[in-house]
Order: C-alpha cells, then structure tokens, then sequence
C-alpha cells in the first residue's frame, strides 16, 4: 500500500464523513436530495481531502482518532476548573489579577498538533496563546502567577506532553 | 408562557451588559471583543426562541449565524491589523 | 416522571451557562485591559453556550435536531480560540498596550527571553 493507497484511504474518509454530514443537515431521504449530496460531498472531498485526512497509514490515523477522543474528557475538566477560576476573579471585588506574558517551548513538530495544542490553552486557566514560533515556542498571556506555574513548571508541561502523546510525537505523561 | 422565556431575558441584561464596553470601548479591539461577544449570545438567542415558538427550523439560522460570527471577527481582525485602521 | 427529571436536569444545565455568560459578561466591563477582558469573553462564552446547548439537547431527546444542536456546540468549540487568537495577535501586532502590575506596558517578541 503506497502513496495511492493512503489517497484513496483519506478520499473515502472525508467523502463518508461529508455525506453523513449532509443527511443529517438536510433531514429527507429522497432520491434527489441523497444525489445531490453524493456530487457536492464528492467534489469537496476531492479538493480537500489532504486537508480532513492526512496522508499517514490507516492505523496512525485511527490511532490518532482514538486517543483525540481519550484527550477531550481530561481538556473537559480544565475547561470547567478554567471557568470556576475566571469567574472567581471577575466577581471577587478586588479582582486579584497580574497579567504578564511568558514564553516557553513546547517539543511539538507539527502544525495541527501545534493548533491543537494552541486552542487548548487558550480554552484552559488563564491562559491566552499570543503567537507560535515554527520552531514550537509558545508565548502565552497569562492572568495571574499560577497559571503560568502550571505551565512553566516542566519543560515539556503537562499539556504539551499530553498534545504530543496524542499526535504521537511525545512519550505518555507519566505523573 | 413557557419556562424559557425567562432566560430570554437573562441573554438580553448580558448583550446589554456588553454592549456597555462596545459604545464605551477605549480601543477597536475593545469593540471587537465585544461584538464577538454579544454574537455568541445571539446564537444562544435564536436556539432559545426557537423552542419559546417551537420551531426547529431556526436551528439552521443559529449555525449560519455560529459560522458568520467566526468569520466575521477573523475578518475584522485582519483588516485592522493590515490596515492600519489602528488608534 | 422521566419528562420531569428532563427538565429538572434541563433548566440546571440553563441555569448553569447563564452564569458563566453573566460573569463573561461583567468580566468583558470590569477587566482593566483588552486582553485580561478577551480571558473573560474567550473562556466563558465558549463554555456557557456549551452548557446552555448542551440542556436543550437533554430536553429534545436523541434525533436530527438535537444533532443540529451538537453540531453547533462542535463548530463554536473549535472556532472560539481561533477568533480570540485572531484579536489578540492583531491587538499584539499593532503595538496594543497591555496593563500589568507596574502600570501600562507595550510588550515586544524579543524582550521575552526563550527559555
């Protein structure tokens, strides 16, 4: 299976995944609707398909896929702590907070796990990500000393390991 | 009247609220914050009015209304970054 | 009795992003500079849609409208850091102010040192 064979791979992909998406918006089942999303879905996918599905062996992607998928509840439960924290200090009446901006790298290769690993802090406590460096140094605007903690405290931190597990970079987080 | 009409009301004191720092803003990306702000709350807007005259129907105008936010503060953005509409 | 705990469940989720959405809201006035306030508008907003979405999706049942509402909540998760990201990379780029501690400061890549 070579170059050709992981094209066709993500074509099916991306194709399966556009026409379930286009069922599902448009809600009928009949024979002109279901024939105009197999041309549409089709022509989108052909164009974007490198895009949905990178050209990398079936068992990387669904790996990938999976542990995406064990990555989410553990992001869920800081984005909850980030929320609990940010509404702390909005409604505390001296609103203790010290913003600065801190660098620090992050081991990442490439692009989608640097995005990825971009929209996670910004959703997480108190962080905001300001640019990325292609070499995968973050700078990151904080809103007070203990966040930056968290993320200055190893050199690969917690959630860039985490990241770089997913998209198989980085080795596991061990505690 | 149905229960959800209430945070109908509670969406519209937080538009009204940020729409405090829009008017007011010292900067334009004050205003930008803001007017993403208060697009997030009309998203929510329609999904609640949606159920308050149960018609599933506007569902499709709040994910028009998700996607036209995105682009929206990203074009703006750009445009004051490159454009030198700056203050 | 099930329709009940629907709803019970329903209008604590409400309830729930309702307030995330006020404290956003009230974080975006009280914050002293633009990017403390885009943590508030950032973080809170994305969460309390979530919430709120996330109750009428228990309220409707499993059908092709709550998928509708799923794909909502989907599309703003991955979006909302993008925007955010965008404002504050023009607001750094255009030599935006930022209030610290000390006072008002404009901070520049180069005088952060890589570690």
């Amino acid at each position: 299976m070579g170059k050709r064979g992981f094209r066709g791979f993500s074509l099916l992909i991306s194709f399966v995944a556009l026409y379930l998406f286009w069922i599902l918006n448009s809600g009928r089942i009949e024979l002109l609707y279901l024939s105009m999303g197999v041309i549409c879905s089709f022509a989108i996918a052909y164009i974007f398909h490198e895009i949905f599905v990178p050209l990398k062996e079936p068992k990387v992607v669904f790996r990938t896929a999976v542990r995406f998928l064990l990555y989410i509840p553990w992001l869920f439960y800081q984005i909850i702590l980030a929320n609990l924290d940010v509404a702390k200090r909005v409604l505390h009446p001296k609103m203790p907070i010290d913003p600065i901006i801190i660098s620090f790298p992050s081991r990442l290769k490439s692009e989608l796990s640097m995005t990825t690993l971009g929209n996670s802090i910004t959703l997480t406590p108190g962080t905001i990500t300001v640019d990325i460096d292609p070499d995968g140094t973050f700078y990151v605007h904080c809103l007070a000393k203990e966040p930056a903690e968290f993320l200055l405290s190893e050199v690969p931190c917690e959630m860039a390991t985490r990241v770089g597990y997913v998209f198989g970079e980085l080795e596991r987080w061990k505690k | 009247m149905s229960i959800f009409e209430i945070f109908l009301y509670i969406l519209l004191a937080t538009t009204l609220i940020v729409l405090y720092r829009v008017i007011k803003g010292p900067s334009v990306f004050d205003r930008i914050v803001g007017i993403n702000a208060i697009g997030t709350k009309t998203i929510l807007m329609i999904v609640v009015i949606s159920y308050v005259f149960e018609r599933p129907s506007f569902l499709d105008i709040a994910l028009l209304y998700a996607i036209l936010n995105f682009i929206g503060s990203i074009v703006i953005s750009i445009y004051v970054e490159r454009g030198g509409v700056t203050e | 009795m099930i329709e009940a705990v629907k709803l019970a469940i329903t209008i604590v989720l409400l309830l729930a992003g309702s307030f995330f959405l006020i404290a956003g809201s009230l974080g975006i006035v009280r914050f002293p500079d633009t990017y403390s306030r885009m943590h508030a508008a950032g973080k809170c907003d994305t969460l309390g849609l979530s919430l709120m979405l996330a109750g009428f999706v228990i309220y409707q049942g499993l059908d092709l409208v709550s998928i509708k509402l799923i794909l909502i909540i989907l599309f703003v998760f991955f979006t909302g850091p993008v925007a955010v990201n965008a404002i504050i990379r023009a607001a750094i780029n255009s030599g935006h102010k930022m209030w610290t501690v000390e006072g008002w400061k404009e901070w520049k890549k180069e005088t952060v040192k890589k570690r």
